[in-house]
């Protein structure tokens, strides 16, 4: 019956497979006002013949749904999404009660949310790698536990390759329904944050290590971040929301804010979390935040800084959009209501702004360093990234950002202005002339470069391409200076001896974390095709800078350390031929570093700013500094029990 | 009236507090001692205590005029279950003991205080059960639990009880024995409040302000520095939250009764169906599908995608906080000498505990803390030297008198061993301030003392370096 469905008949494969889910989270489906646009329906492309078949679980492709409740000590019965009844009916209707509904959701937010990335990103997501695993660690499914804890808390176990959600009875002041059960699993915003630490690890292994309070928060920030932009995909709530603030997106509201049943539950009397940080709701440009970025230590807290600045830009771009269609209808008197198809179009203007910016974040996860990353940072890529794409900005998307940023004093180190020319990254041969000639020719035809689309056979052409850039760095003889600062790594035998050497041939190890395919299209036809090449080196960190001065002359044991510290470059390679300027002659050539986004690791400054903060830190909570039995292990969960 | 002299003894080589003070009036001799504890898990602590217990009766003639418990915890108390002939069978005579509010029995606050302190207790133990069973069951990860969690509370009995052994001398247990103790060998027991000014007894004595434990509950569950003034009210209420969560799971229901199971009863296969496979002709056909596709999938799959034990991780987070909240309920002592120089012993006192202290003012004279602080010549550092045991600007900035010497009764390379990280203590940068106002003068338990530093013969070590003491009051 089911499993025959789309291959043995001669009917057309349908485009999408459709999901109801909640908008929200079932809180929004006990109120009048919220209850009509909360029942949502997701749709996903069918599978390609290319990938798993869609079966029990859910499970295809990506995902592996597997419900098991340890704290209960229960399986749930696996929904079958390929049921000729649910086929028939967008799968289960929404409901608290039936656990494959909550599979459904689960299954269906996750996977929308891959989707979003894999638009902006030009290629296919994967997963980190496990060690262990055959095939180089490939890990094809992440597993969805949509019932593995009893507390208030989700997370995302980078050992596990798995999204555990948990789920509580609320506190007795819950507006909900006091002592009632409430499910994370449940809550879009919460899915989609989850999926996205996933996503995010998969993309920068090393963005989950805590080597400044940025890092720490980027990986929170970032999964707020997506899921608060793809609140602007659900048609109906938007609509329906816009009517409610007419037009104004620089209060708050539904949309605005993240996990309301959640923040409820736990006696928040609103959202967990808020993108809007600053007070008064007039145009937002002469208030101040209570609190400078610089100030806040705490993750969370830190993050929304940046989560409040890139909401603040889309308010921004929102508003550009629309300007237009404000005068036209003239509503400025409050009170009065929007006309519904003007509520229509500003809907359509803020889905696609929200879409372009959600693009526009994920595309920048290419230009960041691949380790150690800072919001400012983040902030040059974001600019740089979009300018590659798109070099004419008619709507002023990339000063929205800038503005954004530097109104709560996120700011870049070394830049000449905040305007976003001086935010591009520098090429590399703008910093150091002799790098001119720097390129990644004669590298080239040893790849491979083929458009491929199994995700296995993408992640084996990875593999083999890691290796052909391992081995042309390592055993090739030109190794010059200018390459060493490009790449900000050190490979002569007068490295600093903290430097982690091979044990085969006692040179310092290089670590080539990721040869990435991605095409990109822009809006105009642009086309860019780009290698992104990482390339770190490990060295071990002491506390004491005598110390360290010491293990850098090689004295005392070569395997003590007090800490992990990482240097190395992000290098965005033109696959297109370009011309570079080559012993003084011009040619034509492809491999032209485009990029080098580095953090030197023979950089001083930052070994001692890395001390500071794993041996300071006073205010940190004491998770940290006591109970380190779980939490290498599971980054995540502590940061949201603590 | 005589000057009166004190000295405090330090034993060393213990992550764990034990002071022994001996106070000195012309002839008149007495003594106090502070706690008697070490770290649990530590080898050869057994033997370690017994040693600081014969030292005890041998330094103080087999009488102590006050016995000082600042709060139960392992590395405070465990000296007195370790050598129980001396603490706890009358091997040592006890005048009197002193304990905070906390420990009174029939004190409303106190009870339902230790009430809520013990279901958490009981929910951390239900998790080490649960997750010894699963270790033991080969799942993984749960060894990882039970270790971190016996890190926090203590060895704990093994699933099902120990059959026939004796009573285990638990905190509780210990710190009601010293009770009885006490006043079966004819002496008192007081329970100390806030704000209280008592004289030490025995012939040569100091006057005692308690500093803390505050009776304000925002005070008492205000475990770390704070950036959101306010939000611990909503911690406080998490914390229980996530005991009852756990034992809820654990009991079966709740205290009223409600099922503790989310979904209605048709939904959901028990782990032994599942792993018992479909049985052919039974049931529905489906639910025989379900139950092979789950037990392919969650038990034929490598066992590190395993999350039986994972839930039990939380009790990780409830540990840690009840662990703080005990910290806090720390008998907080500041003994003056006639001369107004302060000798303060902060136990273990986090943030919130040293901020109630300027909450009141003590005696007729409405002496301030801020005015104790300022006469301090001798600090006993609060927590090892943690991060948040020892507060800055209400607290050690407040200590400038040029005197000051302090005290840290901590082990460094026993304290990094713990957990996989390792605990930082003593945490640096506290150290180094530590150092700047006592210009050097600080005594640890795990390092040799640099004499040259103290004024002329004030610092003493014992034999096989068991304790160092200092004249603190001349």
């Amino acid at each position: 019956m089911s499993s025959e469905l789309g291959v043995r008949t001669d009917y057309p494969i349908p485009a999408a497979r459709r999901f109801r889910v909640y908008a929200f989270d079932p809180l929004a489906s006990t109120s009048l006002d919220t209850a009509l646009v909360n029942d949502a329906v997701i749709s996903l492309p069918w599978e390609e013949p290319w990938e798993e078949p869609l079966g029990k679980g859910p499970s295809g492709e990506y995902l592996e749904v597997v419900d098991y409740d340890p704290s209960s000590g229960l399986f749930y019965e696996p929904l079958d999404p390929t049921a000729a009844i649910l086929l028939a009916q967008d799968g289960l209707p929404p409901s608290e009660s039936r656990p494959q509904f909550h599979q459904q959701m689960v299954y269906a937010v996750a996977m929308k949310t891959i989707r979003h990335f894999e638009r902006a990103l030009g290629r296919k997501v994967l997963w980190s790698r496990r060690r262990g695993e055959p095939n180089d660690g490939f890990v094809r499914k992440l597993r969805i536990h949509p019932h593995a804890l009893r507390e208030r808390n989700a997370y995302y176990s980078p050992d596990k390759k798995a999204l555990l959600f948990g789920y509580f009875k609320a506190s007795q002041t819950a507006a909900g329904l006091p002592d009632g059960w409430v499910f994370t699993c449940l809550s879009h915003d919460i899915i989609a944050h989850e999926t996205t630490h996933a996503i995010l690890d998969g993309v920068h292994r090393r963005f989950i290590e805590p080597t400044s309070l940025d890092t720490l928060a980027f990986h929170e920030a970032f999964a707020d971040i997506v899921a608060l932009l793809q609140h602007f995909t659900m048609t109906e709530a938007v609509e329906q929301q816009l009517a409610q603030v007419r037009g104004r997106l620089r209060s708050r509201n539904l949309l605005t804010g993240l996990a309301h049943q959640f923040g409820d539950a736990t006696g928040r009397m609103g959202a967990l979390r808020e993108a809007i940080d600053i007070e008064g709701t007039g145009d937002g440009t002469g208030d101040k935040p209570p609190k400078r970025y610089a100030d806040s230590e705490e993750p969370h807290e830190r993050g929304s800084f940046l989560v409040a600045a890139i909401f603040d830009a889309f308010v921004t771009m929102f508003e550009r959009r629309t300007a237009d269609l404000m005068r036209l209808a003239q509503t400025t008197a409050l009170g009065e209501e929007l006309h519904p198809d003007m509520v229509k179009r500003l809907a359509a203007e803020a889905m696609k702004a929200a879409d372009h910016l959600l693009r526009i974040c994920v595309r920048a996860l290419d230009y960041v360093p691949p380790i150690d990353i800072r919001f400012g940072e983040f902030l040059r890529a974001m600019i740089t990234a979009d300018a590659d794409l798109i070099p004419d900005d008619r709507l002023h998307y990339r000063l929205a950002i800038a503005e954004a940023f530097r109104r709560r004093g996120i700011f870049p180190k070394g830049c000449l202005s905040m305007a976003p020319d001086s935010l591009l990254w520098e090429t590399p041969d703008a910093w150091d002339a002799s790098l001119a000639g720097i390129y990644f020719g004669d590298l080239v035809p040893d790849l491979d470069l083929q458009t491929l689309y199994s995700r296995e056979a993408i992640w084996d052409q990875a593999q083999k391409n890691q290796l052909a850039v391992w081995r042309w760095l390592t055993h090739t003889d030109d190794m010059t200076p200018e390459w060493e600062r490009m790449l900000g790594i050190r490979l002569g035998p007068d490295a600093p001896m903290t430097i982690e050497r091979s044990p085969k041939t006692g040179a310092p190890k290089v670590e080539v974390h990721s040869v990435r395919i991605a095409r990109r299209a822009g809006p105009d036809g642009q086309d860019i095709r780009q290698l992104v090449v990482e390339i770190t080196q490990t060295r071990r960190g002491f506390f004491d800078p005598e110390a360290q001065a010491r293990a850098d002359r090689g004295e005392g044991d070569p395997k003590a350390r007090d800490f992990t510290y990482r240097g190395g470059a992000t290098l965005l390679v033109d696959l297109r031929a370009s011309l570079i300027r080559y012993d003084a002659v011009m040619k034509l050539s492809e491999g032209k570093i485009r990029y080098a986004v580095r953090k030197r690791i023979d950089d001083d400054r930052r070994l001692q700013a890395q001390r500071d903060y794993l041996r300071g830190g006073a205010d940190r909570d004491l998770g940290f500094v006591y109970f380190g039995e779980r939490d290498g292990q599971e980054p995540f969960a502590m940061l949201h029990r603590g | 009236m005589a000057k009166t002299t004190a000295t405090v003894r330090m034993y060393k080589g213990l992550l764990g507090d034990c002071f022994l003070i001996r106070l000195k009036s012309g002839q008149s001799v007495s003594h106090i001692l502070i706690d008697c504890g070490i770290l649990q898990n530590i080898p050869g602590d057994k033997a370690k205590m017994q040693a600081v217990a014969a030292d005890i009766v041998a330094e103080t003639g087999g009488r102590l005029d006050l016995l000082v418990v600042t709060h139960e915890h392992h590395d405070h108390i465990s000296g007195f279950a370790h050598a129980k002939a001396v603490f706890l069978e009358g091997g040592l005579k006890i005048d009197n003991l002193w304990m905070a509010w906390t420990e009174k029995e029939g004190d409303p606050q106190a009870d339902a205080l230790n009430l809520k302190f013990n279901k958490a207790k009981q929910a951390v133990a239900m998790a080490v059960d649960r997750a010894s069973a699963l270790a033991a069951a080969g799942v993984p990860g749960a060894d990882d639990i039970v270790g971190g969690l016996e890190a926090f509370i203590g060895p704990v009995d093994p699933p099902g009880g120990v059959l026939g052994a004796a009573e285990r001398l638990t905190g509780k247990v210990v710190m009601r024995k010293l009770k009885e103790v006490t006043r079966g060998g004819g002496g008192k027991v007081e329970f100390l409040e806030p704000g209280d000014v008592k004289v030490t007894p025995g012939a040569a004595n100091l006057k005692a302000y308690v500093l803390g434990p505050p009776r304000t509950e925002k005070r008492l569950y205000h475990d770390l520095p704070s950036h959101h003034p306010g939000k611990e009210k909503e911690t406080y209420l998490d914390r229980f939250s996530a005991a009852n969560q756990l034992l809820s799971a654990a009991e079966g229901a709740w205290e009223d009764g409600e099922p503790e199971r989310p979904f209605a009863p048709r939904h959901g296969l028990t782990p032994e169906r599942v792993q018992a496979g479909s049985r052919p002709g039974h049931e529905r056909e489906e639910i025989e599908q379900d139950v092979d596709w789950l037990k392919t999938t969650y038990y034929a799959a490598p066992n590190w995608r395993r999350v039986d034990a994972e839930w039990l991780g939380m009790a990780g987070a409830l540990a840690l906080k009840l662990d703080s909240d005990t910290n806090n309920t720390s008998l907080v002592l500041a003994f003056e000498a006639p001369g107004g120089e302060v000798l303060l012993f902060a136990a273990d006192a986090q943030v919130g505990n040293w901020l109630s202290w300027h909450d009141q003012t003590y005696g007729p004279a409405a002496t301030a803390a801020a005015d104790l602080l300022s006469r301090t010549v001798f600090y006993k550092v609060g927590h090892h030297c943690s991060h948040n045991a020892t507060l800055r600007k209400d607290g050690l900035e407040l200590m400038t008198s040029p005197d000051l010497v302090a005290m840290i009764p901590v082990v460094e390379s026993i304290a990094r061993e713990q957990g996989t990280k390792g605990w930082n203590m003593p945490f640096p940068p506290l150290l180094e301030r530590l150092l700047e106002k006592t210009k050097g003068r600080v005594l640890r338990g795990d390092q040799p003392t640099d004499e040259s530093v103290f004024k002329k013969k004030r610092v003493r070590t014992g034999p096989a370096d068991l304790w160092v003491e200092y004249d603190a009051l001349v």
